[in-house]
């Protein structure tokens, strides 16, 4: 229960941090946020009504009042305006939300699907062909660009088999289109989580099958499956649980690039298309966006450690 | 035989065989390095290579990377371009060559301001102690949740794009992880016999850190920054070809992916050849890493 309260009170901090960080993203920045909202050059503006524009928008007061007004808006939701569309941050967010979340989901998916039993066949015929084999592919998803994976899923599944659609989302032709579109772009969003996620696997159930219990329960004669399912995955898993928080914000940032690919608008195509513009409200929320969600799967990641490895909260 | 140098005396007596010379010493890591585990052969090979080819880009490129031969366009590989012409007819080998150099540029000098930036505030840290300690660790630690291309993108906001701007970001990026391991490697550092002895004869702390600790965490500095060189040449690359980077027509790997990709079906050879490049180029620094790592016996985290 302590650990539980010590690791709730260090996210304040944390949250704090980031606040700070994107509230002064938009003053190091160069340019004048009023010119900006304005989309003119103030020459032709009279002086009065950038002045009450400023009053307004609360930038002729000293910093800090304007950050604790600035933490005041984020708390109640108001994430400011965009420059370019002029609408509420939040409204772009919550609309384009909804393709990023079903791109990481499959990401997930996928990522287990192929990542954990790759590990699993590895560390059980260890220095075997298959091993190796495992262990190449994986290094290499550690270490191919995003980008060039996608380009050349694009090219090989969609040009040349034509087996999945080339882009868009498959909004509007049901969940079947979706999966449809889905396919690839979870795939390569999940290939370096997988690798990550197999050698993990590998490595941790090396390690457990190397220890007293597993020869105490081959000895007492279950099978093997029963030994490698049973008793050491359950003890393997925790090492590969501890590093989900950061697959995950590893999957997270790896929308901007996958969207970009796939042309799926989601909150990375929005990233994307905000810095190009210079659109620094909206940089400032997805940031936020992004960091909440980081935050607070690494706060659900440590919890679920506590809650199935006891060695970790007793200390 | 050869003179013993001190350390090697108080080494050679209390614990191992010794090495008879620096030089058979060098020898045998050298053999760890790139015969224990062969990928750090493959890692060594492939980085030698980028060198070579980076520094000699001048020489070794049959064309200009910018030429454009608008007759040439779209043509696939063959004798007289080796890996085919891209949709304004320039010769991609040439461009990849000339792009090794971009890519090496960003990825050692991106590394070099993250040891120094990082460097100067874990050494600060772990070496003050106390209140300073504090604010710099969970300063960095804040940082540390973030995912780095989230930090990378965040600086390059503020920043906007370019080749200076883009080393800025994805050092001042690497800045965290740089100076939490430096801490750690020089608290554990301060607790040795030979820092402890260097402030009894009254040492200076500029001598024992610069004469002391600083040599000793040199082998994990030396593998924290391989792997990060693959790291920022994968961000440089991501970030270019996502149109925040390098721009066009500066030859980075990243931008020419970019370029290629409106020409997919008519000539792919644009896009993935590149893409494939980049790939290889972080997997040469990443074996290289991790074999230094297993060759140097360095245990980070």
């Amino acid at each position: 229960m302590r650990y539980v309260v010590r690791r709730l009170l260090f996210l304040f901090p944390t949250l704090f941090g980031m606040l700070v960080v994107v509230f002064m993203l938009l003053h190091i920045t160069p340019g004048d946020p009023v010119e900006m909202l304005l989309d003119t050059d103030r020459e032709f503006i009279p002086q009065e009504q950038i002045d009450a524009i400023r009053k307004d928008l609360g930038l002729d007061r000293p910093l800090h009042e304007q950050f604790i007004r600035y933490v005041g808006k984020v708390i109640q939701g108001d994430l400011g305006n965009s420059y370019r569309s002029k609408r509420p941050v939040l409204e772009h967010v919550k609309l384009n939300m909804v393709q990023t979340a079903h791109l990481a989901l499959a990401g997930i998916f996928m990522s287990i699907l192929i990542g954990i039993p790759a590990g699993i066949i590895s560390a059980v015929k260890p220095n075997t062909i298959i091993d190796y084999v495992t262990l190449t592919i994986s290094m290499i998803g550690l270490c191919a660009p995003t980008f060039w994976l996608g380009i050349l899923a694009l090219y090989v599944f969609a040009f040349q088999l034509k087996v999945f659609p080339m882009m868009g989302d498959g909004t509007g032709g049901g969940p079947l289109a979706i999966l449809r579109h889905l396919a690839l772009p979870a795939t390569v969003i999940g290939a370096h989580s997988a690798a990550l996620l197999g050698r993990l696997t590998r490595s941790s159930m090396l390690d457990a099958l190397n220890q007293d219990y597993i020869r105490t329960a081959h000895s007492k004669g279950l099978s093997s499956r029963v030994v490698v399912v049973r008793h050491a995955l359950r003890n393997a898993a925790i090492p590969v649980t501890a590093a989900a928080g950061t697959m995950f914000a590893y999957l997270l940032t790896g929308s901007v690039v996958v969207e970009m690919v796939f042309s799926r608008k989601g909150l990375g195509w929005l990233m994307v298309t905000a810095i190009n513009g210079r659109d620094f409200p909206l940089v400032q929320g997805l940031i936020l966006v992004f960091g909440s969600i980081i935050i607070l799967s690494n706060l659900v990641t440590d919890l679920v450690i506590g809650a199935i490895d006891p060695r970790v909260s007793h200390d | 035989m050869t003179r013993l140098s001190d350390d090697n005396l108080s080494g050679s007596i209390l614990f191992e065989k010794p090495p008879s010379s620096a030089w058979k010493m060098r020898r045998r890591f050298l053999r760890r390095l790139l015969w224990t585990r062969k990928t750090g052969g493959i890692g060594m090979l492939i980085v030698l290579a980028l060198i070579v080819v980076a520094l000699g880009a001048g020489v070794l490129a049959p064309y200009d990377p910018a030429d454009q031969d608008l007759t040439q366009r779209y043509k696939p590989p063959s004798e007289t371009h080796l890996l085919g012409t891209d949709n304004f007819g320039r010769d991609l080998l040439c461009r990849i060559i000339w792009g090794a150099r971009i890519s090496l540029q960003v990825g050692v000098m991106a590394v070099a301001i993250s040891l120094l930036v990082g460097g100067a505030l874990g050494l600060t840290a772990g070496y003050v102690g106390g209140v300073v300690d504090q604010v710099i660790c969970s300063v960095v630690e804040t940082l540390m949740a973030f995912p780095f291309l989230l930090l990378a993108l965040t600086i390059i906001t503020v920043l906007g794009p370019g080749m200076f701007n883009i080393m800025l970001a994805i050092g001042l990026a690497s800045v965290p992880m740089f100076a939490r391991v430096l801490r750690a490697e020089l608290l554990s550092a301060r607790e040795k016999d030979y820092v402890v002895a260097a402030t009894c004869v009254g040492a200076s702390h500029g001598r024992i850190v610069f004469k002391h600790i600083i040599p000793n965490v040199m082998s994990s500095m030396i593998v924290l920054m391989t792997t990060r060189v693959a790291t920022a040449v994968l961000t440089e690359s991501s970030l270019s070809f996502l149109g925040l980077g390098i721009r066009p027509p500066t030859p980075s790997w990243g931008v020419m992916v970019a370029e290629g990709r409106a020409f997919l079906e008519r000539a792919p050879w644009i896009a993935l050849i590149p893409g494939a490049v980049v790939l290889v180029t972080v997997l040469g620094f990443s074996l290289l890493g991790d074999s230094l790592r297993d060759a140097l016996d360095v245990r980070m985290r």
